[in-house]
């Protein structure tokens, strides 16, 4: 539990200096990590707010950060089968490293689950408002290219979850189509054509590879079928 | 639209998908669905760092060696941490030059 929030309060502090070199006031940064509690979908919020993307585009691209969370989620239905009201709780904290954490002990109960995950949120809000209050000391955010800090973190979120050729093949083919929809299309566009584009590639690589399961989350969805 | 209400916008959205998972959890998705989705993550963060990269047309050597520089250092140590301070170092370093 200790290495994630060592992992989640940096973030946390990065997330909210870009937060605040993209324009968002204090109070919404904050506001942002306590209902949306996710690091890639906030940080691709606030880039894509400061490249000037239209709103409908930038929730799309935070739900399709997040589209490993219906993953994870049908993984730990299976194996815990909750309660309607249990589902709807567990729902609020549910992400990897939650379940990650939950899976690798020795039995996956709910109440490790909501543990983890709350024990996350806790570390992400903090992080969060310890990045504000250092925020003072950067005056210029955009002059010292505090901006770089986004796409340096979803780097550090990306590269561990290139453990396959198929996930490689999909990071790839999506970096080679952002060149080319960014020629004609506005960022918001070429970020979820590159993203849908990617996906299938990878998922062409896998099947014709005939390799089993590249992530986490497909691998314990995998487990708890059978 | 304000900003609050985007923020709102984007909590429902992945709530909804956080519970989703939950909901559909009794019944079964079609396997050629999972196998898409489980690649949606990776390639989605690809494609953000390559706009972010684009987004800064007149930086964009210094910008790409420094994501290398992070990159080479993630790897070494494992720490996603090392990755952000490392190429931010890289970054400063390289704009001076």
């Amino acid at each position: 539990m200790l290495p994630l929030w060592i992992g989640a309060i940096p973030v946390g502090i990065a997330y909210a200096a870009s937060a605040r070199a993209a324009g968002l006031s204090a109070g919404e940064t904050q506001f942002m990590s306590l209902t949306v509690f996710s690091a890639a979908a906030q940080l691709s919020a606030v880039s894509l707010l400061a490249s000037g993307t239209s709103a409908p585009l930038l929730v799309a691209t935070a739900a399709a950060l997040n589209v490993q969370a219906l993953l994870l989620g049908l993984a730990a239905g299976r194996r815990i089968r909750p309660s309607l009201p249990a589902r709807l709780l567990a729902a609020c904290f549910l992400t990897d490293a939650a379940y990650g954490v939950t899976a690798a002990g020795k039995r996956f109960t709910l109440a490790g689950l909501l543990g983890a995950g709350a024990s996350m949120y806790l570390a992400w809000n903090t992080g969060t408002a310890l990045g504000l209050a250092a925020g003072g000391v950067f005056p210029s955010g955009r002059r010292l290219g505090l901006d770089f800090v986004a796409p340096l973190t979803f780097l550090a979120v990306l590269l561990p979850l290139v453990r396959t050729r198929a996930a490689l093949c999909a990071a790839l083919s999506a970096a080679a189509v952002t060149v080319l929809l960014l020629k004609i299309a506005p960022g918001g566009v070429a970020v979820l054509g590159a993203g849908f584009a990617g996906s299938v590639a990878g998922a062409g690589w896998q099947r014709r590879g005939g390799q089993t399961a590249a992530g986490a989350p497909a691998a314990a969805a995998t487990e708890a079928q059978t | 639209m304000s900003a609050i209400w985007i923020i709102l916008t984007m909590a429902v959205a992945v709530y909804a998908l956080r519970l989703s998972g939950f909901l559909l959890a009794s019944g079964s998705l079609a396997r050629g669905g999972e196998n898409v989705l489980q690649f949606v993550p990776v390639a989605t963060l690809s494609a953000l760092i390559v706009s972010g990269l684009a987004a800064r047309p007149a930086e964009g050597t210094p910008r790409l060696l420094a994501l290398l520089a992070g990159a080479l250092a993630a790897r070494r140590s494992g720490a996603a941490l090392l990755c952000i301070l490392g190429g931010m170092a890289a970054y400063w370093l390289l704009r001076l030059l």
